[in-house]
């Protein structure tokens, strides 16, 4: 247990001084503001995805009767965490590339090519596959733990499906949902491997820009500024998180 | 046809997944303000029943009516039914008003009309002052009194009850039934009260219908019921007491109406109508027995071994173990010992006959 | 209706999902050398290929020792606190599964990043022990929830009863609890195993003698060119992880 408190703490103190100075220059970099913006709206977008998939599939999931059939749903659902990042970045590679799947069809339609790969699409794309396991399983946690009689009642009172998942399942679900949009959030903004093999040097992403400066640039003083943008960032995004679920309480 | 509230004609209910049916042919009916007693072990089908009723399941076959409207195929919202379920199943996520209002919100009633319904049924139920509560901090029997307001806020004619004491004290019991039953009848609305535990049912219930393996074994008023159960398994099920079989390999006549059984252990007699292949059924009502040392001149008697002796308030209760089974006497006085021999003595007509005609 | 549209969103997400999972497996047989779909011809070349880089054996068996210590002392380290929980003796045990959380939170190459600096100033170039600390650390996380979620199956009361029948808690212990948590424990090596093994970002920052684990060994030889050797890597990769997964699984569930 203390090695846990350890390494979070030894770690963070060895990041070192000069911090305000590098800080300022790092925030008006015209590489960092655009690399801001790119992670933010790839976030969002990813965010808005995954919520789509996510929530019918948790529905889905639970609706079925058989528990050994479900078990088999959710691992399948599951599995794609356990395998290598860098394996599922290289199968969007196959399915988006130039000579890829995506393209194989539309010019075997005769309709073309389009650059999908190296544009922040791909990255939208990789990044939907990595975390909606985790926005699925957040929220099907929080369903199957639902009381059955509580969409019954709704509905004996005279509400339709849809209302009934307006009133009680959204509500009742929240807390699941929002723990998983936070993984989702704070995952886009730190992920490095699926936005460095799908987006390109061309479309850099926060973190992408965290390597740059320490293995290419070697500005550790920048990169330090960066590292603590991100964790600042992250910290924000759990708080903010955090009040939206005391606000439900 | 009109004239019901609730009509149910020849239904019956798969189960998931499976082959066979929960409910088997089911026919019912339940008239206008009248409170039918479902009562039945679990696996009986009364719970699949009433969800059947409510349209939360579908039916395979048969029709079931609503205040003379066919319902069979309508989803649960349009049926206007009022549901109480077994856990309550209040909307933990809002105030106890809110819950109440949610039948009215649904159908876009007006805000005033809301809050004045609200009101006037939470002071109906005795919760005034309770609105801006949760759920989460009212009692078992508090709760209960919210779902059957929100189950009234609809304007039901007819409100289905599954099983609604299990959740609550048994101290509690008794006053919640009465004060259901008093709604009920005040506002003539008619119900069908799911429960396995007998009491429950004849406290509440007009009349009762019994139900086993999907099958309903027999329905009627609870005095009915008693005097007449239909078979063993119901006259055990509605806690008659005594009941017992006998060998019945060569009855006499006695009388024009009774048969004569002789047993090593005793001299029976039992309605003609109670002997059937071979075995007779009866049932001796633990009152109207008496307990003597020697066996009388005439029938009937039965001989036995004192097992036990209870006090219980009024009298004593003697457990007598006889071949045909374990006899409950009650009794004013116990100068019996345990072990002991005798005899227990029973007046022909006081017998309860079980599946007569 | 609604059961079809639900079922066809989830076929899809299922594809998303999983697409790209085992579209790796299906060209490296291709005989071409580029990344195309779909494959023509048959060839393990790219096996050999792939198995043979230097890289990537050395990286591979840095990977495996990291993989293993880091979940060996990651489980150790996490026990005793599953346990506290499960008995429900641990005051406070919000703000420990809060602390246990903090991992999937703090960007990993942050941390890569911080440990680099900390092994930098302190002992000089590369060490091992930075890299393992990092592990340890993404790692502990997933050993605790799966070891809590294990032991949450198990009553707690048979503890107590093998107390009140004379053991002591030591022994009640280690002769009635381990045992039934036997699966618990080896479905959580595994899946601590397998996130140390894939881990890529913490290990970006961290070579240890020269030497990166072997994911960020793929990466930077995946980002400069197109090589299908990637894909027969990805191949044994995805085929190990899916006897694991399936072993844990089976673990987990054949109790029942």
């Amino acid at each position: 247990m203390l090695g846990i408190v350890i390494g979070s703490l030894y770690s963070l103190f060895a990041i070192s001084p000069d911090l305000f100075t590098a800080t300022g220059k790092l925030l008006s970099d015209e590489s960092f503001r655009s690399a801001l913006s790119r992670t933010l709206k790839i976030s969002l977008i990813v965010a808005a995805v995954s919520t789509i998939l996510s929530y019918p599939t948790a529905i889905y999931i639970n609706s079925i009767r058989s528990s050994k059939v479900r078990r088999v749903a959710l691992s399948l659902v599951w599995l794609p965490v356990m395998v290598n990042p860098i394996v599922r970045a290289y199968g969007w590679m196959i399915i988006l590339g130039r000579y890829g799947i995506i393209n194989s069809i539309l010019s075997a339609l005769r309709l073309g090519t389009a650059k999908i790969l190296y544009t922040d699409t791909a990255i939208v794309f990789g990044l939907v596959e990595l975390f909606t396991p985790f926005l699925i399983s957040s929220i099907y946690s929080s369903l199957s733990s639902l009381n059955e009689e509580l969409l019954l009642a709704a509905r004996t009172l005279g509400a339709g499906a849809f209302r009934t998942f307006l009133d009680v399942v959204i509500p009742l679900t929240s807390k699941g949902y929002l723990f998983g949009l936070t993984v989702i959030i704070a995952g886009c903004f730190t992920a490095y491997t699926t936005p460095v093999l799908l987006g390109g040097a061309m479309n850099a992403t926060l973190s992408m820009l965290l390597y740059e400066y320490v293995s290419i640039f070697l500005d550790w003083r920048m990169a330090v500024a960066l590292s603590l943008v991100m964790l600042a960032i992250v910290i924000s995004i759990m708080i903010v998180a955090r009040i939206a679920v005391r606000g439900r309480k | 046809m009109s004239g019901h509230a609730i009509q149910i004609d020849d239904t019956w209910v798969k189960y998931p997944g499976r082959s066979g049916h929960v409910l088997k042919g089911i026919s019912l009916s339940v008239e206008r303000g009248e409170v039918l007693g479902l009562l039945g072990p679990s696996g009986s089908g009364k719970s699949t029943l009433l969800k059947a009723i409510a349209g939360i399941i579908p039916i395979e076959k048969g029709k079931i009516f609503i205040e003379g409207r066919d319902v069979t195929d309508l989803p649960p919202n349009k049926r206007k039914l009022g549901v109480v379920f077994q856990s309550f199943a209040l909307f933990p996520h809002m105030k106890v008003w809110e819950n109440v209002a949610y039948g009215l919100k649904v159908r876009r009633a007006s805000k005033e009309k809301i809050l004045g319904k609200v009101k006037e049924l939470l002071e109906l139920v005795g919760l005034s002052g309770m609105e801006d509560r949760y759920p989460s901090q009212l009692s078992g029997g508090q709760q209960q009194r919210v779902a059957l307001a929100r189950a009234l806020a609809i304007d039901p004619r007819v409100i289905l009850f599954d099983e609604p004491m299990s959740n609550v004290d048994p101290i509690f019991r008794s006053k919640l039934r009465e004060e259901i039953r008093y709604l009920l009848k005040k506002r003539e609305i008619a119900a069908v009260y799911v429960t396995h535990d007998r009491e429950d049912a004849f406290e509440v219930s007009d009349r009762i219908a019994v139900l086993r393996s999907g099958v309903l074994e027999q329905v009627g008023r609870p005095e009915m019921l008693m005097k007449s159960p239909k078979n063993i398994f119901v006259a055990e099920f509605l806690g008659i007491d005594n009941v017992l079989e006998f060998e019945a390999k060569n009855p006499l006549p006695f009388g024009d109406k009774y048969s004569l059984l002789k047993l090593d252990s005793g001299e029976i007699i039992i309605p003609s109508s109670s002997v059937k292949n071979g075995k007779g059924v009866l049932a001796l009502p633990a009152d109207r027995l008496r307990i003597a040392s020697y066996p009388p001149p005439n029938p009937p008697w039965l001989r036995g071994k004192i097992d036990d002796v209870i006090f219980r308030g009024i009298g004593y209760r003697l457990t007598v173990s006889t071949p045909a089974g374990r006899i409950a006497v009650l009794s004013k006085n116990a100068d019996v010992r345990i072990g002991e021999d005798v005899y227990v003595i029973y007046d022909k007509e006081d017998a309860v006959i079980i599946g007569g005609d | 209706m609604k059961q079809n549209i639900l079922f066809v969103l989830f076929a899809i997400t299922c594809l998303w999902l999983l697409l790209p999972v085992f579209l790796p497996l299906t060209i490296s047989f291709s005989s071409q050398p580029t990344i195309s779909f779909p494959p023509k011809g048959f060839t393990l070349k790219w096996f050999y290929d792939a198995l043979s880089m230097r890289d990537f054996i050395l990286g591979f068996r840095l990977s495996l020792t990291i993989a293993l210590s880091a979940s060996a002392i990651a489980l150790a380290l996490s026990l005793p606190v599953s346990y506290s929980l499960w008995k429900k003796a641990l005051p406070f045990s919000e703000i420990w599964e809060r602390i246990y959380d903090l991992p999937i939170v703090i960007p990993q190459m942050v941390l890569g990043f911080g440990l680099f600096l900390l092994i930098f100033k302190q002992f000089g170039l590369s060490s091992l022990a930075g890299l393992l600390l990092g592990h340890i650390f993404i790692v502990s996380p997933y050993a605790m929830r799966n070891l809590y979620a294990g032991l949450s199956l198990i009553d707690p009361g048979i503890e107590d009863a093998a107390v009140t029948l004379g053991a002591s808690r030591v022994r009640a212990f280690l002769e009635v609890v381990l045992p039934n948590a036997k699966n618990a424990i080896f479905s959580a090596f595994i899946s601590c195993f397998l996130i140390s093994f894939n881990a890529v970002e913490i290990s970006l920052f961290l070579s240890v003698g020269g030497v990166s684990t072997l994911p960020v060994a793929m990466l930077n030889f995946l980002v400069m060119r197109w090589d299908p050797a990637i894909s027969a890597l990805s191949t044994v990769l995805v085929m190990f992880t899916i006897a694991l997964v399936t072993i844990s699984d089976y673990l987990l569930g054949g109790k029942k």
